[in-house]
């Protein structure tokens, strides 16, 4: 046996977890070795004084301390628990939710917001079904302002829909935007939500996850 | 009839509160002795004791009950002994025993060990716990949990292994580690103060006190 293995075997041998034959071979090279011998009679002494230590007294209040305090945020206490515990893993969902919504939607709508006033390049933009509707209404050459009012009433359930959607803004956007340039301020819109929802994504997923394990 | 603890789990669940006093009563003096043996001093024990337990009821309806209930209580309190962030005294301060309890906080008094015995027995007793206590708090605080709870409180290797989420074999060689940290700390301390440590027996060092 080497010095390395006595070591090992000196560690354990404090917990009195050596078999017979591990102790004897132990035995052996301590008489052989004085450094493992010096170093076993100092481990030894250092938990002999370590495991001298008394239980402490218990303080008397202690469970009574942890049940005031927990009578004084009852109200409240187990729902917001329970959602304390839950809330990342939401948050997580919702923002997936709004990415997943706002990869996919956004593409289609600055395409379909100026339906009044759109020229002949944009409806080949159209995919195949909103192609259909548009041709259903003939587009005239109109401000939106005015048209939209005044078409809303004729228009079907889902172009009405569409319009909402399209807030006033981005059809002013789009308005400003050349032809040529008309995939710009779409791609910029994409960009920036990306940049603002994945990060955020990722760090409540890495908490929901964190809340998680300790659990 | 002894009801499982899955079972005080449960009763707390559906919000009653004597569940839970049964299962602090259950493990009350485990958690305290730990954080005893980690922090040095009686106050912050009891803080991180409470604490605990706290953090454990709020926790409560997350717990899924995968592990015993006693590992994920341990979980809880050896991350509280772990957290960097608890402040800790320095000086333990001196618990008045002149102060008749219930007078300032509405607490119970603490229970004080049983010192009816030889009162020079007792000063030695308290001398070597305070020592013992100092000898420990040198330890790193990571060693310090794995040594406190193998050598002093008697956990298993697996009991401290899920505690803290580590292996077996992780958990053996940071025992081996404190161990020897500990021997160096030991006979440091018992050569730069070389007065007895404790002191049995008749005559000798007697006239040193």
């Amino acid at each position: 046996m080497n010095c390395k293995q006595a070591r090992r075997l000196i560690q354990e041998n404090l917990e009195n977890s050596l078999t017979a034959p591990e102790l004897s071979s132990l035995r052996d090279h301590l008489a052989a070795c004085p450094a493992c011998c010096r170093e076993e009679e100092e481990l030894r002494a250092t938990l002999n004084f370590i495991r001298r230590a008394l239980p402490p007294a218990l303080p008397g209040s202690l469970r009574q301390g942890v049940l005031q305090r927990i009578k004084s945020e009852k109200p409240a206490g187990r729902i917001r628990g329970f959602a304390n515990a839950r809330r990342p893993a939401v948050a997580a969902a919702a923002v997936l939710v709004l990415l997943l919504a706002g990869n996919l939607l956004l593409p289609v709508l600055p395409v379909s917001a100026p339906l009044a006033e759109a020229p002949a390049p944009r409806e080949q933009m159209r995919t195949m079904l909103q192609d259909n509707e548009a041709l259903a209404v003939p587009p005239r050459p109109a401000a939106p302002e005015e048209s939209g009012t005044l078409e809303n009433a004729r228009l079907t359930g889902k172009q009405q829909v569409d319009l909402r959607h399209s807030s006033a803004a981005q059809a002013d956007e789009a308005k400003a935007a050349n032809d040529s340039r008309q995939g710009r301020p779409d791609f910029a819109w994409r960009l920036l939500l990306n940049l603002l929802l994945v990060p955020l994504f990722i760090i409540l997923t890495w908490r929901a996850v964190k809340k998680g394990k300790v659990v | 009839m002894l009801l499982e603890d899955r079972e005080l789990v449960r009763r707390c669940l559906e919000g009653d509160l004597f569940s839970f006093d049964e299962l602090m009563r259950r493990y009350e003096r485990k958690v305290y002795s730990l954080a005893f043996h980690m922090l040095g001093n009686p106050e912050d024990a009891a803080d991180l004791a409470q604490e605990a337990f706290l953090k454990v009821y709020r926790a409560l309806p997350a717990f899924r009950g995968e592990a015993l209930f006693s590992t994920w209580l341990f979980r809880i309190v050896t991350n509280s002994c772990l957290d960097g962030r608890r402040r800790t005294r320095r000086h333990p301060p001196v618990i008045s025993l002149s102060r008749p309890p219930g007078t300032g906080e509405s607490e119970a008094p603490a229970e004080l060990p049983d010192n009816s015995g030889d009162p020079l027995e007792s000063y030695l007793q308290t001398e070597m716990q305070e020592e013992i206590q100092k000898l420990l708090g040198q330890l790193p605080p990571p060693q310090r949990l794995v040594l406190v709870m193998r050598d002093l409180e008697g956990y298993s290797y697996e009991e401290i292994a899920a505690a803290l989420n580590i292996s077996l074999g992780t958990v053996k060689s940071r025992l081996n580690r404190a161990r020897l940290r500990l021997r160096d700390l030991y006979l440091c301390q018992a050569e730069l103060f070389s007065r007895p440590l404790y002191l049995k027996g008749k005559g000798g060092a007697g006239h040193e006190l």
